[in-house]
């Protein structure tokens, strides 16, 4: 039986190879280098959520952002999204598509480029997680929207959710956003038996 | 060669289209399978490139309809689901190759060629 620190532990390193696939697959996209934080992992209650982004994660709660959500299912399930502050949106996207854009442009770009983003970054990160573990994920459509940090809704009911936080940021650009990952308790379970299986057959 | 290009995001039909209008190819484009399905019928691409997370039908459902009834053409299935049991169903319902997004642009090249050159040869 593994203990919860090192429960947490796995599961920050899952997620770390996750988005640093996700990384690459950006970095690929935008041509610079990608800074990563290492995950922070915490059980919080749903209700919670936005109180805990703002004091423990340092997002201006009353900022406005472009957010990229995508629901996932299977043996693993809950909701990942990736969220910039506006100006950082749209930096992101002037790279994207090589400055190319008029400004008018780009507001007709922004949430179709965004959504793609977001799409690829999350895949990347759960796709990864589902192939070192085994346990397939399957995927709902991203969907797109803007509000403000204090305004996000997650569809998730109202228990408690395993939260992963992973700051990105594009290196010489003034562009950072933050990879949200949140699970269902039910299927940590799974996870864990995962874990454990995998430890197992290592020792 | 006469490409069908099938995904719901505007923004990668679009970066998509240049980059093969760039190598000299014609470009249809479709924003699910369904409506995918219908322009491989009444245009008969050579190829199709296709996504897999799509409204309407999505390309699992398209791969499914293709190899039911049929449909000679090739498909390549571009996605930004990474996982493996992803990849081996799609390449069980008979797509010709599988990529990731973002899409090697090199890697695409080189299998558009290989069905150029397979098509010179029938």
């Amino acid at each position: 039986m593994i203990s919860p620190e090192e429960f947490d532990d796995a599961v920050s390193e899952l997620v770390n190879v996750g988005v640093g696939r996700a990384a690459a697959s950006l970095a690929t996209m935008v041509k610079e280098r990608i800074e990563l934080s290492v995950p922070k992992l915490m059980t919080v209650p749903y209700q919670e959520l936005t109180q805990h982004l703002g004091l423990v994660h340092e997002l201006d709660t009353q900022a406005e952002v472009s957010l990229v959500q995508q629901a996932f299912g299977g043996r693993l399930s809950g909701s990942a999204s990736i969220l910039f502050p506006i100006a950082s949106a749209r930096h992101l996207v002037e790279l994207l598509t090589d400055g190319a854009l008029s400004a008018e442009e780009l507001d007709l770009e922004l949430e179709a480029a965004l959504a793609e983003v977001g799409n690829i970054l999350i895949n990347s990160v759960l796709g990864t997680l589902g192939n070192i573990t085994g346990l397939e994920v399957s995927f709902h459509l991203p969907e797109y929207r803007q509000c403000l940090v204090q305004n996000l809704e997650f569809s998730l009911g109202t228990h408690d959710l395993l939260l992963a936080v992973v700051l990105v940021s594009i290196s010489g650009q003034e562009i950072k956003g933050y990879l949200l990952l949140l699970f269902d308790l039910p299927s940590m379970e799974t996870l864990k038996e995962a874990i454990q299986r995998m430890a197992g057959d290592q020792s | 060669m006469k490409i069908l290009v099938i995904d719901d995001a505007k923004f990668q039909r679009g970066q998509m289209t240049r980059f093969l209008g760039e190598q000299g190819h014609t470009v249809l484009e479709a924003s699910n399978g369904q409506e995918g399905y219908l322009k491989l019928c009444q245009e008969g691409p050579d190829v199709v490139i296709c996504d897999l997370l799509m409204p309407v039908m999505d390309g699992i459902a398209f791969l499914t309809m293709v190899q039911k009834h049929e449909v000679p053409t090739p498909i390549i299935i571009v996605s930004a689901d990474i996982q493996s049991t992803t990849r081996q169903q799609c390449l069980q319902l008979g797509a010709l190759a599988f990529l990731n997004k973002p899409c090697d642009q090199q890697a695409l090249m080189e299998l558009l060629k290989g069905v150029e050159a397979r098509r010179g040869t029938l």
